[in-house]
């Protein structure tokens, strides 16, 4: 008995081994863990799917697409960065600056390094240099889709303030804007969806609008320096900010709703206007009907700089980590999403925007009419993909946690610009 | 967790020990303060609160007063529930155009009708109101189960030497539940210090800005959403041992002071 447990024992213990070696002789297929944001059933999704398996044919490699939720992403992978485990490919939704912001953390392995990317493939790549670090050079990831800022309108509820939308500019300016959320509120009809119980959507608010409100992108750049944050700009963009919710253009109680109700919001007729992502677009017209859903542009907040009338794209980006065993399997998954023509076309047809340079809207088609006009506008417009990459996560964290307090009138925005200042320290 | 509020911390790689600083830098830091002090408004709030509803409710349901089973029942549904759940519910009752202001507004008392969760002044006050309601059905099983034990024979002597049911409740009832309400607060303290996080999480996230961000979640918002991992590890360590502090002080310290006391 003694001697069938002792053989028992060395048995388990060798097994891993000769599995492990056994694995390595015959044709096993490298396995790597995808963690996205997205519902399992959403568009997106599906696309990251139909990659896999695309490289899973072409390449024998298996991509597993683990959706993770918006809600404490992030801090999942804080958690994989500190065990160096986890993910082999990471989503990072506002790529730009935050992917920068985590390759220098240790989350993301550069593109550049190890030929995973040639140079020649890295040149093709729009908005690259948002994700290069731009003291090391070194590029942590890549969009895959160009997105873009905007907001969705019922039109419906337009016509029931008796407002023309068919009227709307190609791009509203802040005035426009807010005439048409004056004639909303009249009308009984609560102008803007918003969820602000964590401070992410004044987050984006601030992030999108901000660099709206002034001329060049480097105006933006004291306000995640350590230079003081509050002066007559900064001061002026807050008080326009606390005036669109003091005249009563947010939902009300939206403070304290979570950021995963605000699309309910819009879709159950809640309010007129709400935020738009391309992910989102389907989501919308699903529940309320392609007549229904206009896209406008993202207004700036007041200001009339030159930026408001610049084209607010920017990118959701996908990254490798740094502790993959499979770097090139895993840049081979990244190629799929970004140079792949089949891909990429179900990438617009999602309503996003090809990042290969070699690739024209124009050769794709969008989905929807209101889509594809917007998409014409957005080709036409300068581009500021600069002005994100002031959105790091040391100014989000700060403002997602005070900005609602400045918008409610509990700290001055002299005082939300000093809490900003402390943690950028 | 000591070893890393020991370090300097560039980002989420670790760059060295660095001493005490993380401490310092969490002593001048008044959102620390702040978060502390709410944790003090909690436990100053919710353990004596608890406790005379807990021991009223449990003095009444011992006494079997008419449908104390159904009451047992309904006290302590919110104990069986997951905190997330309760919290979550709590949220959409609370919540600015939830239905606690819509009855307030409907019965006329508009005045009272409060941003519950979103306002500086209410955040925390709301959530300690929620932690009294969620904690009194532990508490009034506890005293429950050690009122079931007491011999009854003591109080029937009691009244034979003429005791009042005050006197009865006062002099024999209550020194006897001492132990148990001993063992109440120190669960409780140890809960409100370091299991609060469900409850901050899903109703106020912290907000409005610090205003309901206790110790505990303080350290999560360092070391998840700052990715300060030296501040918020330091943070951990004061959080464990003002808890050893309150633990050792409380139970051995009262201990010792009853034993020396001959009781």
């Amino acid at each position: 008995m003694r001697k069938i447990v002792s053989i028992a024992l060395v048995m388990l213990c060798v097994a891993p081994f000769l599995a492990l070696a056994a694995g390595q002789k015959d044709n096993t297929p490298v396995k790597l863990e995808y963690w996205t944001v997205y519902e399992k059933d959403s568009a997106l999704n599906k696309i990251f799917e139909a990659a896999a398996a695309n490289v899973k044919a072409s390449n024998n490699i298996d991509v597993t697409i683990v959706n993770k939720g918006d809600a404490g992403f992030r801090e999942l992978l804080t958690a994989s960065a500190m065990s160096q485990s986890g993910p082999d490919i990471v989503f990072n939704w506002t790529g730009m600056a935050d992917i920068v912001t985590g390759g220098r953390q240790g989350l993301h392995y550069p593109l550049n390094k190890d030929n995973l990317f040639t140079k020649d493939e890295l040149s093709n790549l729009l908005l690259l240099d948002s994700c290069t670090d731009p003291t090391t050079g070194d590029v942590y990831g890549t969009a895959y889709g160009n997105n873009y800022i905007a907001v969705a309108y019922n039109k419906t509820m337009m016509e029931q303030a008796g407002i023309d939308w068919k009227s709307f500019p190609p791009k509203w300016t802040y005035d426009e804007f807010l005439a048409v959320c004056k004639k909303l509120k009249a009308a009984g009809i609560t102008p803007f969806g918003y969820a602000n119980k964590e401070g992410i959507f004044a987050d984006w608010w601030h992030s999108f609008s901000f660099p709206s409100y002034v001329d060049k992108i480097s105006d933006v750049i004291p306000y995640y320096s350590k230079k003081p944050i509050y002066n007559d700009v900064f001061g002026d963009f807050c008080k326009n900010w606390k005036g669109f919710y003091d005249a009563g253009y947010y939902l009300d109680g939206g403070n304290t709703i979570s950021i995963n109700d605000l699309w309910g919001q819009f879709t159950a007729k809640k309010c007129a206007i709400i935020p738009l992502f391309p992910a989102l677009y389907s989501i919308y017209v699903k529940a309320l009907g392609e007549d229904t859903v206009g896209i406008m542009e993202w207004p700036s907040m007041g200001g009339h700089g030159k930026l408001a009338m610049a084209n607010p794209i920017y990118g959701d980006a996908i990254g490798i980590t740094k502790w993959t065993k499979h770097p090139k399997e895993a840049a081979l998954y990244l190629k799929q999403l970004v140079f792949n023509k089949d891909i990429v076309t179900q990438f617009v047809a999602a309503g996003l925007f090809p990042v290969d340079k070699r690739m024209k809207l124009s050769d794709f088609n969008m989905p929807g009419a209101e889509l594809k006009r917007f998409a014409a506008v957005h080709q036409t417009l300068p581009t500021y993909p600069e002005g994100h990459a002031f959105w790091t996560r040391e100014y989000s964290s700060v403002t997602e946690k005070f900005c609602n307090s400045m918008i409610l009138g509990q700290i001055t925005p002299q005082q939300y610009a000093a809490e900003i200042e402390a943690v950028l320290k | 967790m000591l070893i890393f509020s020991l370090q300097g911390w560039s980002y989420l790689r670790p760059q060295g020990f660095n001493q005490l600083k993380n401490y310092l830098d969490l002593l001048n830091d008044p959102h620390f303060y702040a978060t502390m002090l709410n944790n003090v408004l909690i436990i100053v709030s919710v353990v004596p609160v608890v406790a005379v509803i807990s021991l009223a409710f449990a003095q009444a349901i011992f006494s079997r007063i008419p449908g104390y089973k159904i009451y047992t029942f309904l006290f302590f549904i919110p104990v069986i529930l997951p905190d997330v759940v309760v919290a979550r519910v709590l949220t959409e009752i609370l919540n600015k155009v939830g239905p606690l202001n819509a009855v307030l507004n409907a019965i006329g008392l508009n005045f009272l009708a409060k941003d519950w969760l979103g306002a500086p002044g209410l955040s925390l006050f709301s959530i300690i109101v929620s932690l009294i309601w969620k904690n009194i059905g532990f508490a009034l099983i506890l005293f429950l189960a050690r009122l079931t034990t007491i011999d009854i024979g003591i109080y029937e002597a009691a009244e034979i030497d003429g005791a009042t049911s005050t006197q009865k409740y006062f002099s024999i009832t209550l020194p006897l539940l001492s132990a148990t309400i001993k063992i109440y607060i120190v669960l409780q303290v140890i809960g409100l210090m370091a299991f609060l996080f469900n409850y901050i999480h899903v109703m106020t996230a912290g907000g409005p800005g610090y205003s309901s961000t206790v110790l505990e979640y303080f350290i999560y918002l360092n070391i998840f959403r700052l990715q300060e991992i030296g501040r918020g590890s330091a943070a951990g360590i004061i959080l464990m041992l003002v808890t050893t502090v309150f633990i050792y002080y409380f139970v051995f310290r009262t201990t010792r002071a009853e034993r020396e006391a001959g009781r």
